[in-house]
């Protein structure tokens, strides 16, 4: 079957402008490629993002229910300079 | 869990397409952000709620690399040749962007003294908010192939789809393009020569505390080092979309020159970042040098350049097969790395900060320098490049992909 394939893609034709009619037509598709990219980044930064906020939670295991500032403070530190001045006492709220 | 999902997702893309996969990730999403929600909100036991957020966050790992694993695949697709490097590279910086963000938001939340819950819960909206403009907008290809080598992976796919069962086609890709690319040597010289270096990068970033804590350096001045090591390493994919404009032209890049420049600057970093570490390192030395890291290394780190590069070389197999044995494999060396240089980082040795002479520095040497002997060996294979060339020099009009 590999060979199969391997064959039918070496004899496939160069593939040129035989559907050129439609060429111009699909010159509109640009903001539709763009589109694509922006919803695709999108999707990328949301989960990027999911994955940061575990950041510390995973670090402090199950206490981080009850992490804080430091996990928070860790997390600054971890991707950015920023601290947290004066943060003392902030906790996760998780009701229970 | 990161693994197993690479390797459904190269199925699941292969059997049911691009905006499926990419639909299914979506949907994924949701039901992690839900499940996190509802880990900070039902009135459970903390340890029921970090069970229930554990488990999204699984459902999370899988299905995450069903449209991460895409980007090629995406790339290749939609944009033509001379596009498709920015293309990836602007995806892949929408992560750093992602991490940025919610490392600002994070101190912003704290200091008003505000409960975590909310950066799980705004998560729902969003990823509802992306899933159904997806289930609206996302297409599965263009109407017309924006290069040849992307039509005849489009007429690979069809004669494929017309070939016979779909489910055993499919498993047979998967498995077959693995197979392929294991046997491919040059593919894996670039997998191991850029896994060694970037890996090695990442796991000092993971070490970065604990390493620079006995040389005196304080919490807040590594944070500072690390802002200026992410927001260097977001500039670097910058330069290099600017140098492929500048040195190939609107032709496809020249990769494996662009490989060897940005691994070895990637090394040098890792050089920099060693040397300066040692009694008596001053903190903006410390910013410095990881700053420096960042710039010379995020290229490999951060830009499309060894997605595209092994797209290209294995040419004409699916673009997110090459991805799935980089992420398998990348992840593997990292793993080893990051256990190795934990280990280390805990010895007596490391708590002297005698960086020259610790085991450390060696395991960076040695493994930046697999990464460059490897990297020696690498040869160009220009496969889908050469495809588009002969497509051109038959007389038809490449340029006219270019202009869809």
């Amino acid at each position: 079957m590999e060979t199969e394939a391997s064959q039918l893609l070496s004899k496939a034709p160069p593939l040129g402008v035989e559907q050129a009619g439609i060429a111009l037509e699909a010159v509109s598709i640009t903001p539709v490629r763009f589109l694509q990219l922006v919803i695709y980044s999108a999707a990328i930064f949301m989960s990027v993002l999911n994955y940061s906020v575990m950041i510390p939670i995973y670090s402090y295991g199950l206490d981080r229910f009850d992490v804080s500032l430091q996990a928070l403070n860790s997390l600054a530190n971890v991707r950015t300079a920023a601290t947290i001045p004066g943060a003392h006492g902030f906790r996760a709220h998780v009701r229970c | 869990m990161g693994v197993a999902g690479v390797v459904i997702a190269l199925y699941v893309t292969e059997r049911f397409g691009f905006r499926a996969s990419c639909l299914a990730g979506y949907l994924t999403q949701c039901l992690c952000s839900f499940g996190s929600a509802l880990a900070v909100q039902l009135p459970i036991t903390p340890h029921d709620a970090f069970a229930v957020l554990l488990l999204s966050q699984a459902v999370s790992a899988v299905g995450v690399a069903l449209f991460q694993n895409n980007i090629t695949r995406l790339s290749g697709e939609w944009f033509p040749t001379n596009e498709r490097d920015a293309a990836v590279t602007a995806a892949s910086l929408a992560g750093v962007a992602g991490t940025t963000f919610i490392s600002l938001l994070a101190p912003a939340v704290a200091s008003r003294t505000m409960s975590v819950d909310g950066l799980f819960v705004w998560q729902v909206p969003a990823w509802i908010t992306i899933t159904v403009v997806a289930w609206v907008y996302v297409k599965e290809e263009p109407p017309q192939p924006p290069s040849a080598a992307a039509a005849v992976q489009r007429r690979a796919r069809r004669l494929s789809r017309r070939a016979g069962n779909q489910d055993e086609q499919s498993v047979w890709l998967l498995f077959g393009s693995l197979r392929s690319l294991l046997s491919h040597g040059n593919y894996m010289v670039l997998l191991l020569s850029s896994s060694f270096v970037i890996q090695m990068v990442y796991t000092l970033v993971i070490i970065m505390g604990p390493m620079l804590q006995p040389c005196g350096i304080s919490p807040a001045v590594t944070g500072v080092a690390l802002a200026s090591f992410s927001i260097s390493s977001a500039v670097s994919p910058l330069l290099y979309v600017f140098s492929i404009m500048m040195l190939d032209k609107g032709s496809s890049p020249d990769y494996v020159y662009h490989q060897r420049v940005w691994t070895i600057a990637a090394a040098v970093g890792l050089a920099g970042v060693i040397l300066v570490h040692r009694q008596g390192e001053t903190a903006s030395l410390a910013i410095g040098a990881w700053c420096l890291l960042g710039l010379l290394s995020g290229v490999l780190g951060n830009a499309g350049l060894t997605l595209e590069h092994s797209a290209e070389m294995t040419f004409p197999l699916p673009p997110n097969a090459s991805i799935t044995l980089l992420t398998i494999g990348g992840n593997a060396i990292s793993f080893i790395q990051v256990v190795i240089a934990t280990h280390m980082i805990s010895q007596p040795s490391a708590a002297t900060c005698t960086m020259l002479t610790s085991p450390l520095t060696w395991f960076v040497v040695v493994n930046a320098g697999i990464g460059l002997l490897l990297l020696a060996a690498l040869k160009p294979e220009y496969n889908r490049a050469k495809t588009e060339a002969m497509d051109a020099v038959a007389g038809k009009q490449t340029a006219v992909y270019g202009a869809l």
